[in-house]
């Protein structure tokens, strides 16, 4: 029954209706996967943590002389130790992203942004700092790396207000990001890297190198896999303004070997340049990417 | 079977068929669905349906279905069917019409049609029918082969006393031919008469219909007029002082020649009287006659001449006078000497209101009597209710006063004393709704009397009262007058008279049938008002309770045969000139004025009256090639069949819901 449970909580069908991303990446991290992230490290940090009593040996510096002077009890704070590891999720809010076919629960842009802020949760759980890179055409959100739960809040804020509009320019928004990173730093891009697959490896470069980390989460609409399930249609499409008419039923055959292809190209051209990649629908549950991520962030 | 009147239109409908059955077949996707890239997507054929499902083949049968309707409603379908009617005995019908109308008679007009409808018959073949025409049209012979069965009905023919109105017949005759006769052809016999034919219109072409014109009656035509024919145009008798009538006569003269003519006055079974006249050319001269009164009920007016047109040669007419007009008084039975002087001035003032002529009021207390008592079959035309006062409650005199004014009698009333019973009896008998206030006057008033205001520019009296008569009337001297309120319902009553403060001098309450009553609020007599004694007394009296109507003089009916008079039982139906009694009335009965003129319309006139086709021309079938052939028009089966049959399509091959997302 537990395990039941668990599942509804990673469905994003489910967890669509909970707009408040703070709540959400609770409900995901602390109630269907407990357990998966590492303990927090205790010590110098910048960030209270919580009081205990004092021990024997402990630097005195550590004891909090106002609680003392109340309760005529030592008592030493401990802080959140930093990680001096960073998280930046990078999310991609192009027009194209606000797609959702009718086997979906949500658009493309709602699962990158439940997962971004999942990741977020579990970041700030491991005393990462976090950082958020939303763009288009543009840059939409730039919230540099930092660590604290101001700072989560901020993400969580940011991740409610993105809203897909615009044209995708990778290019532009990957190279003013990556100019920017500081060093060990995990980089998470949250894309459906339409159109992507000659320029995402070059910008990715930097993966190769032993400070930095790079997860390509790719996220797809199951329509995107095989079409949508009418007899004719008049395609137009979300980023420009061609338009086609035709039969998904007879151009499905070929649209999936054609979609396999370019997936299968992004995959290999990524792994070149020691980036990660998976490629998620948007029917999938956040686990399987979460587990993904952890198992990534843990080998630091 | 079903035949094409256009059948061109299926080639047409064929070029233009196939573009839109490609259209059809390869219909754009109307509706937009947004999709994040197309860089995979490539264009391909759109089926109707979408998939291939087992509704594709009936749906493009019913697609083929729906254009070869569509096809065969351009090409103007229709079912021909072979008639099945009783064939004709033969393929020719012809129609034989002779004039029988009262013109006929002269200018040896009927004699000659029968004798050319007796030559015609020689020349006909096929079925032929016989049909004549005055002011009605009478089939005397139904379309028959056996054309010897007309002969004996056409020498048997005279002519009628109505009017001819060949409207009818041309009207008649299209209905008479059988439908799938090849030839139908009518011979008109006829003097064409102008005042008969002018107006006649038949589109002979269009009937399908040949026409032949026989004109008789024409032996003395000279630029379309028949010579030699004189007429009595008008005939009348009137009163010509005591005890001797006037018959007075317009004779008229048709020829543009000076004629010289004895006029005889035809009385008791011999010539009463002869006037020798001379009428000028295409003139009119008046005639009469004087004669003793009461000698001869009816009398005939003739003219000698023996000329070509005998029928307007003699005019019956009465000599006896019409019913003068009557009148009488209602009083109470206790005289009294002012109602008596007001009796004899009002009865003076009636007696005389008429003229010398048989435009007379006679005194009949009688009558008066007898309606008082409850007779309401008696004629009395003005009814004069002097002094009313409680006597006429006692005697339940508003019925038989109601019933009086509601058949259109006139009633004049005076009050009574004392002065309030007058106005409440009135009241109570609902002749006047008025409350009485006071009577103004009386002896202080006598060098100060009461004038008459001037009278409204719209009122029926001012028309009377002009200039002289005027100021008579307003020297009138009223000492004394009732002074009413007006009460509910007064409205009804209109007050053509008043004094100069404005109050009524007279009031007049018209009824539906014509009734009239009218209440003087003063006393006809020289105590109460010098008017009996001015001379605008009379015309003022009569306007009152006539109001204008029936003055013109009283005559006798003159009917034109043809015409009806409407009985009390039953109706006088005018059938041949003379004089005749009829229930009270006393009829003339004359020959009618259309039927004298001598003008003929031409051939060419005539041409233009049958839709300007020549004669021999539209002898020729309309439909030649396949006459027995019946077309029924099947253009409006073939639209609700393609109308049904498209709906059917666009229900099936709708466009499937699609759910489309757009951020």
């Amino acid at each position: 029954m537990a395990a039941t449970v668990d599942q509804q909580l990673l469905d994003p069908s489910h967890l669509n209706r909970i707009e408040d991303f703070s709540l959400l990446a609770r409900v995901v991290v602390d109630g269907a996967m407990p357990g998966v992230h590492r303990s927090l490290k205790q010590g110098r940090g910048s960030e209270f943590y919580q009081y205990r009593p004092y021990t024997r040996g402990e630097d005195l510096k550590l004891i909090d002389w106002k609680v003392f002077a109340k309760r005529d009890e030592l008592v030493s704070k401990t802080f959140q130790e930093d990680t001096n590891f960073t998280v930046c999720l990078v999310l991609d809010v192009s027009a194209s992203m606000g797609y959702q076919g009718n086997r979906a629960s949500c658009t493309k842009a709602r699962y990158a942004a439940m997962l971004a802020a999942c990741f977020a949760y579990l970041g700030h759980r491991q005393g990462d700092r976090l950082g958020l890179f939303a763009y288009s055409d543009r840059v939409k959100e730039w919230i540099r790396p930092r660590a604290g739960s101001g700072q989560l809040n901020k993400i969580f804020t940011a991740l409610q207000g993105l809203k897909p509009e615009g044209i995708n320019a990778h290019d532009f928004a990957w190279d003013r990001m990556a100019a920017n990173l500081p060093g060990r730093t995990m980089v998470v891009f949250l894309s459906d890297f339409l159109d992507a697959e000659d320029t995402l490896a070059e910008s990715l470069r930097f993966s190769l190198s032993p400070k930095y980390e790079s997860l390509c989460l790719q996220i797809l609409d199951p329509d995107e896999i095989d079409l949508p399930d009418n007899e004719s249609l008049r395609f137009a499409e979300m980023e420009g303004d061609r338009e086609i008419s035709t039969s998904p039923s007879s151009i499905r055959e070929g649209y999936r070997n054609d979609m396999s292809g370019f997936i299968d190209d992004l995959h290999s051209k990524l792994t070149a340049v020691s980036s990660e990649f998976e490629t998620l629908t948007t029917d999938k549950d956040l686990g399987h990417s979460l587990r993904r991520f952890l198992s990534m962030r843990n080998k630091k | 079977m079903i035949e094409f009147g256009q059948p061109a239109a299926l080639w047409t409908a064929l070029s233009i068929g196939l573009p839109i059955l490609a259209h059809m077949a390869y219909r754009r996707v109307s509706e937009k669905f947004y999709f994040p890239s197309l860089r995979f997507i490539r264009p391909s054929q759109i089926p109707r349906t979408g998939k291939r499902t087992p509704s594709d083949i009936p749906l493009l049968l019913l697609r083929i279905l729906l254009f070869i309707v569509l096809t065969a409603l351009l090409a103007d379908p229709y079912w021909k069917s072979e008639l099945n009617s009783v064939p004709s005995e033969s393929q020719e019908e012809t129609i034989l019409a002779i004039d029988l109308s009262p013109s006929m008679a002269g200018w040896n007009g009927l004699k000659e049609a029968k004798e050319k409808s007796l030559t015609k018959l020689d020349e006909l073949t096929g079925s032929v029918a016989l049909l004549t025409f005055g002011h009605s049209t009478t089939e005397v012979q139904a379309l028959t082969p056996n054309i010897d069965l007309l002969r004996p009905k056409i020498e048997s023919l005279e002519h009628s006393w109505t009017h001819g109105n060949p409207q009818l017949m041309l009207d008649k005759v299209s209905k008479m031919f059988t439908a799938s006769t090849k030839h139908k052809k009518l011979i008109i016999v006829s003097d064409f008469q102008r005042s008969d034919w002018q107006t006649a219109y038949h589109d002979m072409e269009k009937s399908g219909i040949s026409y032949e014109i026989v004109q008789v009656g024409q032996k003395t035509l000279v630029d379309g007029r028949r010579k030699n024919n004189l007429s009595i145009l008008e005939a009348r008798a009137v009163p010509a002082g005591p005890s001797k009538v006037r018959v007075w006569t317009v004779i008229r003269n048709w020829d543009d020649e000076m004629k010289t003519v004895d006029v005889e006055l035809f009385a008791g079974g011999e010539v009463q009287s002869t006037n020798a006249i001379s009428l000028p050319p295409l003139g009119s001269i008046q005639s009469q006659f004087v004669v003793p009164e009461g000698d001869f009920a009816k009398a005939t007016v003739r003219i000698s001449n023996d000329d070509e047109f005998l029928l307007d040669n003699e005019r019956p007419l009465w000599l006896k006078a019409p019913p003068a007009r009557r009148f009488g008084f209602w009083m109470s039975e206790q005289e009294d000497d002012e109602t008596d002087e007001e009796k004899s001035f009002l009865k003076t003032a009636v007696a005389s209101a008429g003229d010398n002529g048989w435009n007379r009021w006679v005194w009949d207390q009688d009558q008066a009597d007898g309606i008082r008592l409850g007779d309401d079959q008696l004629s009395v035309e003005l009814l004069m209710v002097l002094g009313v006062s409680t006597w006429f409650e006692e005697e339940s005199l508003s019925d038989p006063i109601l019933a009086f004014l509601n058949n259109g009698g006139s009633v004049l009333a005076t009050p009574g004393e004392p002065y309030s019973s007058s106005v409440s009896v009135l009241k109570s008998a609902g002749l006047l709704n008025y409350n009485f206030i006071r009577v103004a006057g009386g002896a202080n008033q006598t060098r100060n009397p009461f004038r008459v205001a001037a009278l409204d520019e719209d009122s029926q009296l001012a028309d009377v009262f002009a200039g002289k008569a005027a100021r008579d009337l307003y020297l009138s001297a009223i000492h004394r007058f009732g002074i009413f309120r007006t009460g509910s319902g007064a409205e009804e009553v209109s007050v053509p008279l008043r004094d100069r403060e404005g109050r009524p001098l007279a009031l007049v309450k018209n009824y539906n049938a014509g009734g009239r009553f009218v209440f003087l609020p003063f006393r006809m007599n020289t105590g109460w008002t010098d008017l009996p004694l001015r001379n605008s007394f009379l015309p003022l009296l009569m306007e009152l309770v006539q109001g204008g109507k029936d003055n013109v003089i009283k005559g006798w009916p003159v009917l034109e045969a043809g015409e009806a008079l409407k009985g009390a039982e039953n109706d006088f139906l005018a059938e041949t000139p003379g004089a005749y009694r009829f229930e009270d009335q006393w009829v003339e009965v004359i020959l009618s004025g259309t039927e004298f003129t001598p003008e003929t319309l031409s051939i060419s006139q005539l041409k233009e009256s049958f839709g300007n086709a020549a004669q021999k021309d539209i002898a020729k079938p309309l439909v030649d090639s396949e006459p027995d052939v019946e077309k029924n028009p099947l253009w409006v089966w073939f639209a609700l069949l393609a109308s049904s049959i498209l709906i059917i399509e666009m229900l099936w091959s709708r466009p499937l819901s699609l759910t489309t997302t757009q951020t």
